[in-house]
């Protein structure tokens, strides 16, 4: 072995420990918040109230125009795909089939956390990170306020709330775009295909879509703001705030995949 | 150094917080070199320095945010290195901090930040909370600016609302860390004018860290002075104006000339 | 003020997903809201094809769905499934159900077929028998055995089309020898057409003579006798 293959290796190493010690501050960051619960009873909700509602309103709320442009755009081009490709004979019977095999077990529940993660996530992120630069979790933290409980907890509440209902708001937005695209190759009667949803979505995928709101709600919050609290100096929030959209877009991939694996595979 | 100065009868009062050899040293060679004093019951102390002398790093020790440091620190005869999670927390809710630079919550309004401390930790009802907050905005000429956020305020409204925040609970003791400077001598008075109430309260301890000693000299009762970790001049409110300590003498004097090295 | 308007934004946020939710599941659950259904229950050997959910239809028309299934385990393990149906479709008893798949992908359906002979009315708890079981794989099992009956036919017909190649060639040279006798027949005879032909002529000759004798003298030529009479 020459001293270029050992450097690589070194670098490579290197590289490794670093991931590994990555995923051990944030699990160590992610047990704080277990161990904040020390202080839970302490907690007025009223405190957290606010920031939960307000976090739920641009999550959500005002998340929805984009959520509900891009579920028609979906929805329309899965079923342009599916009549140009697939036998108009008889499509009555599996449109229902497909859109909840595309929509809805995969495609809402990920392009919904995808849009939570680009539009909430950096915002978390960025905010976080600013008052950490402007000193307001020193004086929370002096004030006796628990930070993790008053700043990642109502976020994680308000992302999980928010996101249950943008997936549900996503799937049936992509359906009925997919079925206001489909009249103009076939007709199809509104109550059959209601009948064909509804046969096609199982309680299992209702679970599942339930799963994935939950865990993305809390997933995309405390990445978005374990990178928050990272930055030392102003200069590291925008590198930090990259990190957390970049990296918890990555983790969404893998979960969702894993998922899927575990219930459909 | 033992903290014996001025005690002015107070050995029988409580001791509320005491420095029993503190070093500290940290990445940006800010330190404390085996430093002690104490603060009684009802006490006003005020600790200053130049820059990088160690008086920013008295507050962070006091609220328990740095832990890492030799010696002792005790409030009210506990050390605080030693509280678990939960005294910790019950500690810093009974600790009023105004810290530099205010650290107001920024999606906050000012009643908002105000009534923060009562919404977390009491059992107040909102109706209450909002008549406690609205004497303090009265109090301290707020009312104009009630509904605003930290970033629309002036530097005066902006301390009178952190200071507000920082004693809404009514805390035995209260640290002010910077809170004068950079403010206007004319707008910062009615911020002052609460303080001198608060600090005439027998049962009421103030530390103050500050830079300009002179501005607290109406209702100080103790003063401290720090040099490169050290601690140069302790005295109480004649000593300081007596100014026999050279290093004292070239800091209220603004000399170049003395034992300290200007940077 | 302000608080209250995004209180009340977000409460409609998430009650109306939430409500859809919930209508979802009632439907899923195959509870219909104005809850004019019956329950019936369908004997069937196996599983594999139906489940909670599965549609039940009339002459393709859907009318509810199973429920429940639950195993029997005496005499044989059997299973009956829950049918939910409307109960304003007239079902007889006697009536058959057969499972079928609608397409590649899509889920089976429980057909009702009603009896040729109507007869009661089936109602809530009714059982209904003689299933039978069409499934994809019976399919593709009738699928198969067509196009092997399809391959055997082409077979036989290309077997068929060997074999009677040489007889065609047989009647191709009959026809040619048949042709070349017709044309030897022809030129054998080509003079003595040719003397029929002159034979014509001539004849045609005397009785053109005949007639112009007629238009001359016709009384003469109707009275002449013999000299001798």
């Amino acid at each position: 072995m020459n001293a270029q293959d050992s450097n690589i290796l070194i670098a490579l190493i290197r590289k490794i420990l670093d991931v590994w010690g990555g995923f051990r501050d944030f699990f160590r960051f992610s047990s704080s918040i277990f161990s904040s619960f020390q202080s839970f009873k302490h907690l007025r909700f009223r405190s957290i109230y606010t920031i939960a509602i307000n976090q739920t309103r641009f999550t959500g709320i005002d998340a929805l125009p984009l959520i509900i442009s891009i579920a028609l755009l979906l929805g329309g081009t899965v079923i342009i795909q599916a009549t140009k490709n697939f036998p108009k004979f008889g499509i009555e019977g599996f449109i229902g089939n497909l859109l909840v095999l595309i929509i809805a077990r995969e495609l809402g529940p990920l392009a919904t956390a995808m849009i939570v993660v680009s539009r909430s996530g950096s915002a978390i992120a960025a905010e976080i990170a600013t008052q950490k630069q402007n000193k307001e979790l020193h004086a929370l933290e002096v004030m006796g306020v628990n930070t993790i409980l008053f700043i990642v907890f109502p976020r994680i509440m308000g992302s999980i709330l928010a996101i249950f209902s943008l997936i549900i708001i996503f799937d049936i937005v992509a359906f009925f775009g997919g079925y206001i695209i489909s009249l103009s190759t076939v007709f199809i009667p509104i109550d059959i295909f209601i009948e064909s949803l509804l046969d096609s979505f199982s309680f299992e995928d209702l679970v599942i879509t339930l799963m994935k709101s939950i865990i993305y709600g809390i997933l995309i919050p405390l990445i978005a703001s374990y990178y928050g609290f990272k930055p030392q100096s102003d200069f590291q929030i925008p590198i930090y705030v990259s990190r957390a959209v970049v990296r918890t877009l990555l983790i969404l991939f893998v979960i969702n995949a894993f998922i899927s694996a575990l219930f459909y595979f | 150094m033992e903290g014996n100065i001025c005690n002015n009868g107070r050995d029988e009062q409580e001791e509320m917080l005491s420095f029993d050899g503190v070093s500290y040293e940290d990445e940006k060679s800010v330190s404390l070199v085996d430093i002690s004093f104490a603060l009684y019951r009802g006490e006003t102390l005020v600790v200053f320095g130049p820059e990088n002398s160690g008086v920013d790093i008295i507050c962070p020790l006091v609220a328990g945010l740095i832990t890492e440091y030799d010696g002792d620190i005790y409030y009210r005869k506990y050390q605080i290195r030693d509280f678990n999670y939960l005294d910790r927390y019950d500690y810093r809710k009974g600790l009023g901090y105004l810290q530099r630079n205010y650290g107001l919550i920024n999606n906050m309004s000012v009643e908002e930040n105000i009534a923060l401390p009562l919404k977390y930790h009491s059992q107040l009802s909102t109706r209450e909370i909002a008549d406690v907050v609205g004497t303090f905005i009265s109090n301290l000429n707020l009312e104009h600016c009630r509904n605003l956020r930290p970033v629309d305020l002036r530097q005066s409204e902006a301390l009178k609302t952190a200071y507000a925040r920082s004693v809404i609970q009514n805390p035995d003791m209260l640290l002010v860390e910077h809170a004068m400077e950079g403010q206007c001598p004319i707008n910062s008075l009615t911020f002052l004018k609460n303080l001198a109430m608060r600090t005439g309260d027998s049962d009421k301890t103030t530390l103050f860290v500050t830079f300009e000693p002179e501005r607290f000299l109406d209702f100080a009762s103790k003063f401290l002075m720090l040099y490169n970790g050290n601690v140069v001049f302790e005295g109480c409110r004649e000593d300081f104006l007596r100014q026999d300590n050279p290093y004292l003498k070239q800091y209220l004097a603004m000399s170049l000339s003395g034992p300290m090295r200007i940077l | 003020m302000k608080l209250e308007k995004n209180e009340l934004r977000v409460a409609v946020f998430i009650i109306i997903p939430t409500a859809i939710l919930f209508l979802f599941i009632i439907l899923k659950l195959g509870y219909s809201l104005a809850s004019s259904t019956i329950d019936v229950y369908l004997k069937v050997d196996s599983i594999s094809s139906i489940k909670k959910g599965t549609q039940v239809k009339i002459k393709g028309y859907p009318i509810g769905r199973v429920v429940e299934i639950t195993p029997v385990y005496k005499p044989a393990l059997h299973f009956l499934a829950v049918l939910r149906i409307q109960k304003d479709i007239n079902l007889f008893e006697d009536c058959s159900a057969i499972i079928q798949n609608q397409n590649i992908i899509g889920d089976p359906v429980i057909e009702l077929r009603n009896p040729e002979k109507k007869g009661e009315l089936l109602s809530n708890g009714s059982v209904i028998e003689g299933l039978e079981h069409v499934n994809l794989e019976v399919i593709l099992q009738d699928v198969h055995l067509l196009l092997t009956t399809v391959t055997d036919t082409i077979g036989l017909i290309k077997d068929i089309s060997l074999e009677s190649k040489g007889n065609l060639r047989n009647l191709v040279s009959n026809l040619a020898s048949s042709a070349a006798t017709f044309s030897s027949m022809l030129q054998s005879s080509q003079k003595d057409i040719l003397a029929i032909l002159t034979s014509f002529r001539e004849t045609a000759k005397t009785m053109n003579d005949i007639s112009e004798e007629l238009k001359r003298h016709p009384i003469k030529f109707l009275f002449k006798k013999d000299k001798g009479e």
